[in-house]
């Protein structure tokens, strides 16, 4: 009986407002140059409404920078002189979706999420990062499209008798984004196993 | 704006992180051409087309990446060398190079014509050998003959190279004429008609007749074999060819030998010309109708008349390395260590010199004036002055004046910050220019060659070198990473920059190309 009580508190949807810790891998090769390790570590805000008390419609934004270094040998003569220059990409992910929990208590429960996931990416170049008018500054811009989903774990600690609780949470799943035109300077796909820690408010 | 919340305050402090060394994101020998500037990204594979307002495209091969650009004379596109993977491997899932394994990966090559942003014929070119990397242009800027001037550099052999072969090229359709030269052709020129053409290949001369076919010879077809030796064991490497200014003689000199071929092109025979020394250069006096030698192993000029091939020979002070003609006659001068510049009458074998203060690098002649780099000078001891000149680099005006028994006008010399890393020449109404670029000074000089004055012209990067480009602009590349190329008016000192062509395709993966074709 104390079983059932606490399942169907569980089960009752809350709004939710949470702050992530994101982390993306891909296989292809264009990250190479754009991400020292070749992933993408985005910090991130989440929003839930329950639609249903097994359903909360969920949006939120990530956002990742991440800088690179590059030389190379300059064509124009024997000398071996080398040229540098250095990039900064910026990927915003925007994602909607639903997500859907079931525990058995209303401190601890398990949920999938599926969500559509929009990639706003930018990446910047610059060949003398000291000087910012100089001519070698180049900025391309570019949007995606894709899926993501999720299995996760949140637990939950209530904050007095306010009615707010303070949540915990990790998933793991797979981000999906077709391969992303960054102006001419960058082709990207996310397309790996992806996964998200945080916290946030339950009210 | 957007880009401003996405990002912060200071959208150009870029955030720290790794770093890479990657193959060189663009090659600054860049083709100008009338429709644009043609620009090879080896980073990224890519050919792309930076025009004067600013905008740059890629240029489609069909997924092939640019090896070597080769530019016609007029300026009417460029030949692009490339070469393409192909992965022997039909799992869809192999999409990118780096998925292929690497026993089932191997490269291709083809040649392309590319015009106005895109290959003619939207494909290669028929049956020309990838290994090709010169090209000699007939006088209407018509035909171009692409053939192989192996100079030590690596050559990848994909099956076979054909050593013997010359393809002619029509620039307008891109139609292809394969024609077997003999061995190693070295040097080709095209009759003032632009009817024949005239190949120097080892130890003989092919004349192949250009046109629709005639009586005694088809077309496409070699009309006459001069052969320069008739002991098959013996090489006969050709020099250096002119044509004299009717077309109906060829000279040729012989690499290491004092002997000079003089082809009858019109009956068809050959004669032999015995010098006393071997050329180092040879070029034709088309107003006086001669051919001048000069000599670095002896100070002297000699000329041979062009009606019984007579030869006359006249001594000057010091040896010299090369001849070119200019509008008062031929200027003779050395690019080693001796320094006499010396305007010859070769009508009547008179001569006068002006004095280089340091070794020649480079020398170009205008109207009235020719104009040399000059490097510093480590083989002389002087004091004062001469010293100082010695030491660096620096640069000659010559005014020409006709030889008529008068002093000549005094050479100007001028001494330069750095080493000189471009020089071409430009004139307007009121004058004559040379366009001087230094080594890590990031301004164009534009020396007036009338009074030795110079307008410095601000670039946005260090330059590494110019050309001129068809519209009568001048391309300045710039020493960064991005790609920068100047467009410079040579009249109005404006200068239109554009930077960043080189990023394009730099983090994209490189995607195996006509795997559909394949299929």
């Amino acid at each position: 009986m104390l079983s059932l009580i606490l399942i169907g508190a569980a089960l009752a949807g809350d709004r939710e407002l949470d702050v992530h810790l994101s982390v993306q891998g891909s296989d292809d090769p264009g990250w190479n140059y754009l991400s020292e390790d070749g992933h993408l570590t985005s910090i991130g805000l989440r929003g839930g409404y329950p639609l249903h008390k097994h359903l909360v419609l969920v949006g939120g934004w990530e956002h990742g920078a991440s800088g690179m270094e590059f030389n190379s040998y300059d064509d124009s003569g024997d000398d071996g002189s080398e040229t540098s220059f250095q990039t900064g990409s910026y990927m915003n992910q925007f994602q909607l979706g639903l997500k859907s929990g079931w525990g058995p208590s209303n401190w601890a429960k398990f949920y999938g999420t599926v969500q559509g996931d929009m990639l706003y990416g930018i990446v910047r170049v610059d060949d003398d990062p000291d000087d910012d008018e100089n001519a070698g500054q180049v900025e391309a811009t570019g949007v995606g499209f894709g899926v993501l989903a999720a299995a996760g774990f949140e637990t939950a600690v209530p904050l007095g008798k306010s009615g707010l609780s303070l949540a915990f949470y990790g998933e793991l799943g797979y981000t999906w984004l077709a391969p992303t035109h960054i102006g001419e300077v960058a082709t990207i796909q996310i397309d790996g196993v992806s996964g998200r820690v945080g916290t946030g408010l339950r009210f | 704006m957007l880009s401003l919340f996405l990002i912060g305050c200071d959208p150009w402090d870029l955030p720290d992180g790794g770093y890479q060394f990657i193959e060189s994101t663009w090659d600054p020998a860049v083709v100008a051409a009338s429709d644009g500037v043609y620009v090879r990204l080896p980073h990224a594979g890519q050919l792309v087309r930076v025009k004067p307002d600013g905008t740059w495209s890629q240029v489609d091969l069909d997924g092939a990446t640019p090896e070597k650009l080769i530019p016609t004379d007029s300026g009417n596109g460029l030949f692009v060398v490339a070469s393409w993977p192909v992965c022997d491997d039909d799992d869809p899932l192999v999409v990118n190079v780096d998925d292929c394994p690497g026993e089932k990966l191997s490269t291709e090559y083809e040649v392309a014509l590319v015009q106005d942003g895109k290959r003619v014929g939207n494909a290669a070119l028929d049956g020309v050998a990838p290994q090709v990397n010169a090209a000699v242009y007939s006088h209407d800027g018509e035909m171009a003959a692409l053939y192989l001037d192996y100079n030590g550099e690596e050559i990848v052999v994909d099956g076979f190279v054909n050593l013997n072969e010359v393809a002619f090229v029509n620039l307008g359709s891109g139609s292809v004429n394969r024609v077997a030269v003999g061995f190693a052709p070295e040097t080709i020129l095209f009759t003032g008609d632009d009817k024949r053409a005239v190949i120097l290949s080892r130890s003989q001369v092919a004349v192949v007749n250009l046109e629709s076919a005639s009586e005694d010879c088809e077309a496409w077809d070699v009309c006459v074999t001069y052969p320069l030796t008739l002991d098959a064991d013996q090489a006969v490497v050709p020099n250096n060819v002119v044509l004299v200014a009717d077309g109906s003689y060829a000279l040729v000199s012989i690499t290491s030998k004092k002997d000079v071929y003089v082809l009858d092109l019109v009956n068809e025979s050959i004669d032999l010309l015995e010098l006393d020394n071997v050329p180092s250069a040879m070029a034709v006096d088309e107003a006086n109708d001669r051919t001048v030698f000069v000599y670095d192993s002896a100070a002297r000029i000699d000329v041979v008349e062009h009606e019984f091939f007579e030869l006359s020979s006249f001594s000057t002070d010091e040896p010299a390395t090369s001849v070119v003609a200019t509008s008062v006659g031929m200027l003779a001068y050395n690019d080693q260590n001796y320094h006499d510049v010396v305007t010859f009458d070769a009508a009547t074998g008179d001569w006068h010199e002006q004095r280089a203060e340091n070794p020649v690098m480079e020398l170009l002649v205008a109207e009235h004036y020719a104009v040399a780099t000059m490097r510093p000078d480590n083989y002389t001891s002087g004091s004062g002055t001469s010293a100082f000149y010695d030491e660096n680099y620096g640069f000659g005006i010559f005014p020409l004046s006709p030889v008529t028994g008068d002093d000549p006008i005094d050479a100007i010399s001028l001494v330069l910050e750095s080493e000189p890393v471009g020089l071409a020449l430009s004139a307007d109404d009121e004058g004559e220019y040379a366009l001087l670029l230094l080594d890590g000074v990031d301004t164009l000089l534009k020396v007036n060659l009338g009074n030795a004055s110079a307008d410095e012209i601000s670039l946005e990067a260090p330059p590494i070198g110019i050309q001129n480009s068809p519209d009568g602009r001048f391309i300045v590349t710039g020493d960064t990473g991005v790609g920068m190329l100047s467009f410079v008016d040579p009249v109005d000192n404006g200068v239109v920059t554009v930077a960043g062509f080189a990023t394009s395709g730099l983090a994209a993966p490189a995607v195996l190309p006509r795997r559909e074709e394949k299929e």
